[in-house]
């Protein structure tokens, strides 16, 4: 019987994309089976993935205490924005977040994101609880009330 | 929310996504276009496949009208482990940094170069090395041109070094022609640095990146020079250096990549400080002499220097002052007269006090040339629960005294997003990515619907 379930995103889990090193990396690989996650992509010319993001670095201290989660910003700006791209996660301080690089959008494609920014919240198994797309502010709010819950 | 459709068996799980998006313009002459996407993915274990369909009942404006009809373009079998993978059927994938090889798809600028035939790739534990070979036929809507790709990607990786070297060969116009590539990199804390050759018959690239941070001071340069790198099969990616501008005004007159030879740099500096954001951004490119017809030296082709300064007061309120400077060469630094043009942007963005917030822009453009001075304007309505209302106008008091204005509404929640506006758009460029097509004008009422399950 099929059945519709924020189930385990399979279909993606194994889609490489870059490291800040030039390494590779796989979805897979971010469960850890002790935190939820954020996974959020966005673009260095996306006004509203930066407001979102700097909305989220100015509560994440605060909110680890509260409930410790990660923050894993994917980039989809291709290769030649990726010094660009690091250049301004650090000049913007986003310092508590993971960094990756999709440069062919490979994973954007397969997890259907379409348009930025688009956040997914997994749980500390790796199962998919909520998503959303675009930003307003106050969006983060309700991300939190979702990890919160989780 | 994005919904997956899964089926539990054993220790497996049958897993199925996907997408469907459509966009429509309705004009005043009266003319109806439309753009449709249909995406699905099926995976169980190692397996997946998918599909894409589209339908074009009469493409978008802008777009190639050669879209028109409907298509299944994409479609695959994949097949993946921890170490190897394969896949049959349509597929995206890029070597380098993309200049000598990269298949892509922007829906925003109507491009799809996507590749189809067969890719094989490897990689040692830890990702020391790893191999791929790509071949097949370039997408040509519905189906696929006659000409062909075939190539490989080899790659080392040791601590923070990585090296490198592609090879492709184009074929299916005249004779076969082989292009090559090396890439070295290397990180070592705050300092990055990136370095590539691309070679064709009589045509070559080099890039030169290099990146520093430290603290929240951060900058990055890129240096390119291309001599004759025009790829008539249009599988190579060679994006404007210059920063892709965000707002109506600085976007104006975007700089679009001269392949047939130029030499340029980009810079970024980014700081902050407490409740200070600071961001200058510079670009300088010149025409190479070889792709001159009437200079033997290096000409200006475009500059601009963009800066951005950001202050937060408080939880409620957040402003930005932007300038850009900006020079452009219409002819590519072939002739003297040049264009140029100075940009000033005040934005804000207010949150009341519950679920909404206001942004208001004000922009203006001084210029003396082409069609003088612009202004533009835009406030946007946004609540938590997913609404959004906005109108923008774009007024030209130079020239043309013409008014580009937008009104709409749209809604998201979670995947789902509807989007519903009322315009006349100017004609221009439109860009994604560094990359630029043609807009036509249009005066008409615009449908965008996405949903991802």
């Amino acid at each position: 019987m099929l059945a519709a379930t924020g189930a385990s995103a399979q279909d993606y889990s194994k889609v490489e994309i870059q490291t800040m090193d030039g390494g590779k990396t796989t979805p897979a690989q971010w469960v850890d089976h002790k935190t939820p996650y954020v996974v959020s992509f966005w673009f260095v010319t996306c006004k509203y993935c930066i407001e979102e993001m700097d909305a989220i670095t100015e509560v994440f201290d605060s909110w680890q205490e509260e409930k410790p989660f990660r923050f894993i910003a994917v980039c989809t700006d291709d290769t030649r924005s990726l010094a660009k791209a690091k250049a301004l996660a650090r000049g913007r301080g986003w310092d508590g977040f993971q960094f990756y690089f999709d440069v062919n959008k490979e994973l954007a494609r397969a997890m259907k994101v379409t348009s930025c920014p688009y956040v997914f919240l997994f749980d500390k198994d790796g199962k998919l609880v909520y998503s959303h797309m675009g930003y307003t502010p106050g969006d983060e709010e309700v991300l939190f009330s979702k990890i919160k819950a989780l | 929310m994005l919904l997956l459709v899964s089926l539990t068996v054993g220790a497996q799980e049958h897993v199925l996504s996907g997408s469907i998006e459509s966009n429509s313009l309705l004009d005043l002459s009266p003319t109806f276009y439309s753009n449709n996407y249909l995406k699905l993915d099926y995976s169980y274990g190692r397996f997946s496949a998918g599909i894409q369909a589209e339908y074009y009942p009469n493409p978008m404006p802008g777009y190639d009208a050669s879209l028109k009809g409907i298509g299944l373009p994409g479609k695959y079998i994949a097949w993946t482990d921890k170490y190897w993978n394969v896949t049959a059927g349509d597929f995206y994938d890029q070597f380098g940094t993309g200049i000598i090889f990269r298949s892509w798809e922007d829906r925003n600028l109507g491009w799809n170069n996507s590749l189809g035939g067969g890719r094989i790739g490897f990689s040692t534990p830890r990702d020391i090395f790893s191999f791929k070979a790509v071949g097949g036929f370039i997408r040509q809507f519905p189906w696929y041109s006659h000409r062909s790709l075939a190539g490989a990607e080899a790659a080392l990786r040791l601590g923070g070094v990585s090296v490198e070297g592609s090879l492709m060969a184009r074929m299916g116009e005249g004779t076969p022609a082989l292009w090559w590539s090396a890439l070295a990199s290397w990180n070592k804390g705050g300092f990055s640095t990136r370095a590539e050759y691309v070679g064709k018959p009589g045509g070559n690239a080099q890039t030169l990146e290099l990146g520093y941070g430290q603290g929240k001071f951060s900058s990055a340069f890129t240096f390119r020079r291309l001599q004759n790198m025009l790829d008539p099969y249009g599988m190579n990616y060679l994006p404007s250096l210059c920063m892709e501008q965000a707002y109506m005004l600085a976007s104006l007159n975007p700089y679009t990549t001269f392949a047939d030879g130029e030499f340029g740099g980009s810079g970024d500096v980014y700081y902050s400080v407490k409740s200070w954001k600071f961001h200058v951004n510079g670009c300088w490119i010149w025409a190479l002499p070889s792709a001159l017809h009437n200079y033997d030296i290096m000409r200006m082709a475009y500059r601009d220097i963009n800066i951005q300064v950001e202050k937060r007061w408080g939880r409620s309120l957040k402003t930005v002052a932007f300038v850009s400077i900006q020079e452009n060469s219409p002819s590519h630094g072939d002739r003297k007269a040049t264009n140029a043009q100075n940009v000033f942007v005040l934005d804000g963005l207010y949150r009341f006090p519950g679920k909404l917030s206001l942004r208001v822009q004000a922009q203006y453009l001084y210029s003396q040339e082409l069609t003088r001075d612009w202004m533009a304007g835009s406030v946007e309505l946004s609540s938590v629960d997913g609404w959004s209302v906005h109108v923008q106008d774009m007024y030209n008091h130079g020239d043309t005294k013409e008014h580009y204005y937008e009104a709409g509404a749209s809604y998201t929640r979670g995947g789902f997003k509807a989007d519903l506006a009322y315009g006349h758009q100017r004609s221009g460029m439109i860009c994604s990515g560094g990359v630029c097509r043609w807009q036509p004008e249009y005066t008409g009422g615009i449908l965008r619907l996405a949903y991802h399950f």
